[in-house]
């Protein structure tokens, strides 16, 4: 089934509702309304973005908590967004651009001289989308155990564009089973904050709904302009970790695809790490890298990844992006700090290095090499990483997920604890990077239980089913 | 110097305003006093020997002296049992919508553009929001916030219970008031009426009487609110020692405009959420507490005159949508009717220094000279408060205008737009509330409530404020009248 789509805005990717052809599991009945602050946040207020912000306006973060019934009425489940959103007013405005100077229209318009973009804090507020399902919540849980991939039709599938004006910055999703469950899908435009500002912001929500007060996080100055870049000493290319879109995007805000993605989900139970983590104990060499669970499986996906794509692309699977992110608040519930909206993860990459023949490919290295590699990557500040791909420019369309294959360390993350509603957490969430470039993008956090590991993944379509089975091959079951 | 003279000539002029205005006013008054200043001398100067004689010389027996005070006590009687009830306002209340009611412009214009196709009628919306007058803050239905808007029966049903048993129970609180105590119910909901009516409604849900009497008005605009008082009034003087309750709300719900017409739009930007309940009595002991006491009602209807009768109609467009058209007429209609509403309510209202005034201009205009300008009577002499309904910003302009009024007096209509939008037949109330918010409602001031609705009608109600309304008043401006008043900008850059 194809989400409807309201007039103006593309869907993500085109066929990429892969949960939603499964019988049974679709979703059905949309219909549409918006939130709002519950007080005026003021007249002619802007939001300023800074370089890492708008380093990652192509991308969204899926993030999807099923709840089993009873659940929550639609009207319960609204009521504390109205405060929520007058504590994150930038997340309820609307995008603009700067005017450019008048030059812009020598070039022929779009391409070039596009303004800056902006939020200004209209109070338009964000899109609540109200769906059904014809399965239980058990059915769901078994199909997703089985299959994967299904959360994609639990959150809503728009991107920012083609009108900046009335493209909200955040969908919220609320999908009715038919056993009573329901699911809270988020779909969040990466513009406005990293996963942890994002998990802070969600958690707020449902503080304020159980009840508990909840603090404002820190916004950026609203008078602060980012600092104007200093030009380039020399003309650098971006750094390996990101990638200049091939066409600027204008104002659609979507990763300029040649490939068809489809969500990817795998579990990785607490067994299956410790029996990773002692066959790569047995094979690493250097002893002083601390390899986490998210270099293990991270490690894996690589080398059934490059397995899988084969030596055609044996070059572009050398590489691989690593995202880091801290929490933003030092711990869930706020202990000393205060929530942050802003893009503060690190970027970096690694390389296999092509030295020693054959072995050397990812696809036939250790398990244990690679995530020792992974575990010594090299990570900039995002906003470093900015600075080097904008060179001074105002502007630039750059793909940071998938530019190669990009895999996300998410662990500290308290993703069940912190979507706590009245005292009951989610059965099953899942965080994912949604609008992601070739090379796929894998987010690694905890699951329920806090031991075993949840893999969320947009990949290339026909690798889904490949990467699952040798995923299973790679980590066995414990008998 | 010129200026000089000019500037004395007017403060000279004003006193002599005043001067004439004191005399003609007052003029009994004047006449009195020298005449019994008169008698008393000539009584003093007869001495208490020759005042009884001249009792003795009327030759009065018992039977006179009976008959006498038969008579008097006879036409006493009359007179006092063929005065009019008095009818009280014991207290109000109006609703005050949930912050998840609130409708931003920029969530409206959003709104507007992913229902509507039409790029011509989104950019006209966006046009008359900008000059519209509202704020940030007014409220829509929860039925409306969805896209595109669900005008169900059910829906709007839920929206009248919310706002009208809110207002309810808001007065209760305020007043006391018992629901078998309600002997009167008028309800009037132009565009919503379902069955049972809403009058039904709410006797079901309060277990009112089953000997109430009961009416439900609809489809008479929005200057139904005063109808209902009239009505309510009239019944008061039927009934004695009688409890009225009046509720003056709009739904909003079913009427969401779906096509593109642009003379159909303006109610879809102006229209707001609201209601007010308000309770009438004629009972004795309720004149100790209540706030205000009705002294006139006037109605004026212009239905007769075609242009009149058709500049608010209710149609269909080519596409099949139902909407109400304003007709590019409405302001100039609206000014007729606002000057035969005060031709009725000036003589009743205005001192006798106007009335003569306009008398003789009046009489000069016929006899002398054709080409005088016909006096406005200066109505703020009259009374001290203004509620002008706030059917659009053209509207209080125009009436502000015609009634030569100050920015001061406007002021609750304005801010009662600004922040509430146009919540038709309750709007009236939100400005009274307004102004008690403000502390400067005291005891003896008069008040002129004007509303305009389809039809086309005028009707102004005038009320005496018994009692001075100390703030804060519990009202629907309580969170912020602090702000108030705003400058409200022509144009507002969305």
């Amino acid at each position: 089934m194809v989400v409807e789509a309201v007039s103006g805005s593309p869907p993500l990717a085109v066929g990429g509702v892969a949960g939603g052809s499964s019988m049974g599991m679709a979703v059905h009945g949309h219909r549409l309304s918006t939130v709002v602050p519950s007080s005026v946040t003021g007249e002619e207020v802007n939001y300023e973005l800074a370089d890492a912000d708008l380093l990652h306006k192509l991308h969204y973060l899926r993030a999807v908590h099923v709840f089993r019934a009873p659940a929550f009425a639609i009207e319960a489940l609204k009521e504390p967004m109205f405060p929520w959103l007058d504590l994150y007013f930038p997340v309820s405005g609307r995008l603009r651009r700067r005017h450019q100077a008048a030059d812009a229209g020598a070039e022929g318009g779009k391409a070039v001289g596009l303004g800056r973009p902006y939020v200004r804090c209209n109070d338009c507020g964000v899109r609540i989308v109200e769906v059904a399902c014809d399965a239980t919540v058990e059915q769901w849980l078994q199909a997703e155990a089985e299959r994967g991939g299904l959360c994609k039709a639990l959150a809503y599938d728009k991107v920012i564009g083609p009108e900046l004006f009335f493209s909200p910055l955040l969908y919220v999703q609320v999908t009715s089973f038919k056993c009573g469950g329901m699911a809270l899908g988020f779909t969040w435009a990466h513009v406005i904050g990293d996963i942890p500002s994002a998990a802070a912001c969600f958690s707020t929500w449902a503080q304020l709904f159980s009840g508990k007060k909840a603090p404002a996080p820190t916004l950026r100055d609203p008078l602060a302009m980012p600092p104007p870049a200093a030009p380039p000493a020399s003309v650098a290319a971006p750094p390996p970790s990101v990638k200049a879109t091939a066409a600027p995007v204008g104002d659609d805000w979507a990763v300029p695809g040649t490939r068809d993605m489809v969500p990817f989900s795998f579990h990785v139970t607490e067994q299956q790490l410790q029996s990773l983590q002692l066959s790569a104990a047995k094979g690493h060499q250097q002893r002083h890298v601390v390899m986490g669970p998210f270099e293990l499986v991270s490690a894996v996906i690589w080398r059934a990844l490059a397995a899988i794509r084969g030596p055609e692309e044996e070059e572009a699977t050398r590489t691989v992006t690593v995202v880091r992110t801290e929490p933003a608040t030092p711990t869930p519930g706020g202990g000393g700090g205060r929530p942050v909206l802003a893009n503060e993860h690190r970027i970096g990459h690694v390389v296999v290095a092509s030295t020693g023949g054959s072995s050397s490919s990812p696809a036939t290295a250790d398990v244990s090499k690679l995530a020792a590699l992974l575990a010594g990557a090299h990570l900039d500040e995002a906003s470093a990483v900015a600075a080097a791909a904008f060179a001074g420019a105002e502007d630039a369309d750059v793909v940071v997920y998938g530019a190669n294959l990009t895999l996300v360390d998410a662990e500290a993350l308290e993703v069940y604890a912190g979507l706590e509603l009245a005292g009951r957490r989610p059965a099953h969430v899942e965080y994912a990077v949604d609008g992601v470039g070739d090379g796929g993008a894998a987010v690694v956090h905890r699951d329920g239980g806090g031991r075993g590991r949840t893999v969320a993944a947009v990949l290339r379509r026909g690798e889904a089913d490949r990467l699952r089975a040798a995923l299973r091959d790679a980590l066995p079951v414990a008998a | 110097m010129p200026t000089g003279g000019v500037f004395s000539g007017s403060v000279n002029l004003k006193y002599v305003k005043l001067g004439y205005q004191y005399l003609v006013n007052h003029f009994l008054t004047l006449l009195l006093v020298p005449v019994m200043a008169a008698t008393a001398l000539e009584l003093a100067r007869l001495g208490p020997g020759e005042l009884l004689s001249l009792w003795r010389s009327l030759e009065l027996d018992l039977v006179h002296i009976l008959c006498s005070a038969f008579l008097v006590v006879f036409v006493g009687t009359v007179y006092v049992m063929s005065r009019p009830r008095p009818v009280y306002l014991v207290d109000y209340a109006c609703y005050k919508p949930p912050a998840s009611c609130r409708v931003p412009f920029a969530t409206f214009m959003e709104h507007t553009r992913l229902i509507s196709d039409d790029d011509k009628s989104v950019r006209f919306q966006t046009r008359i929001l900008e000059r519209s007058g509202l704020g940030e803050d007014t409220y829509l239905p929860p039925a409306n916030h969805y896209i595109p808007p669900n005008p169900s029966m059910e829906a709007s049903r839920a929206e009248a219970q919310l706002v009208i048993f809110s207002a309810i129970d808001d007065l209760v609180r305020r007043t006391g008031l018992k629901p078998k105590d309600i002997d009167i119910l008028v309800v009037n909901c132009s565009l919503f009426s379902p069955t049972p009516s809403l009058s039904a409604m709410i006797i079901n849900k309060y277990k009112l009487r089953s000997n109430i009497r009961s009416f439900n008005l609809s489809g008479m605009g929005c200057s139904a609110g005063l109808i209902s008082i009239d009505l309510a009034r009239d019944m008061l003087q039927v009934h004695p020692n009688s409890n009225a309750l009046v509720v003056s709300t709009e739904i909003i719900t079913p009427n969401f405009y779906q096509g593109s017409r642009r003379d159909m739009l303006l109610p879809n930007c102006l229209f707001r959420m609201g209601a007010a309940a308000i309770l009438l009595s004629n009972r004795r002991r309720e004149a100790r507490r209540a706030k205000y006491r009705l002294v006139h009602v006037v109605r004026t209807h212009k239905g007769a005159d075609d242009r009149a009768y058709r500049c608010v109609y209710q149609e269909e467009d080519d596409q099949g949508f139902s909407g109400i058209s304003l007709s590019k007429e409405l302001m100039a209609i609206a000014g007729d009717a606002l000057k035969s509403n005060i031709t009725t309510i000036g003589p009743l209202v205005l001192p006798m220094s106007e009335q003569l005034l306009f008398f003789f201009r009046l009489v000069g205009r016929k006899l002398i000279n054709k080409t005088w300008k016909p006096y406005i009577p200066d109505f703020k002499l009259a009374f001290e408060h203004f509620c002008i309904h706030a059917g659009g910003r053209a509207v209080i302009d125009e009436l502000q205008k015609n009634l030569q009024l100050s920015s001061r007096h406007v002021e609750a209509s304005r801010m009662t737009l600004h922040r509430f939008g146009n919540t038709s037949s309750s709007s009236l109330w939100y400005e009274l509330a307004y102004i008690e918010a403000k502390g400067r409602m005291r005891r003896g001031d008069r008040v002129w409530q004007i509303g305009f609705g389809s039809g086309f009608k005028c009707n102004s109600a005038v009320w005496k404020c018994l009692r001075s309304i100390k703030t804060p008043t519990n009202g629907p401006w309580d969170d912020c009248i602090h702000r108030y008043p705003v400058d409200v900008p022509e144009v507002v850059k969305l």
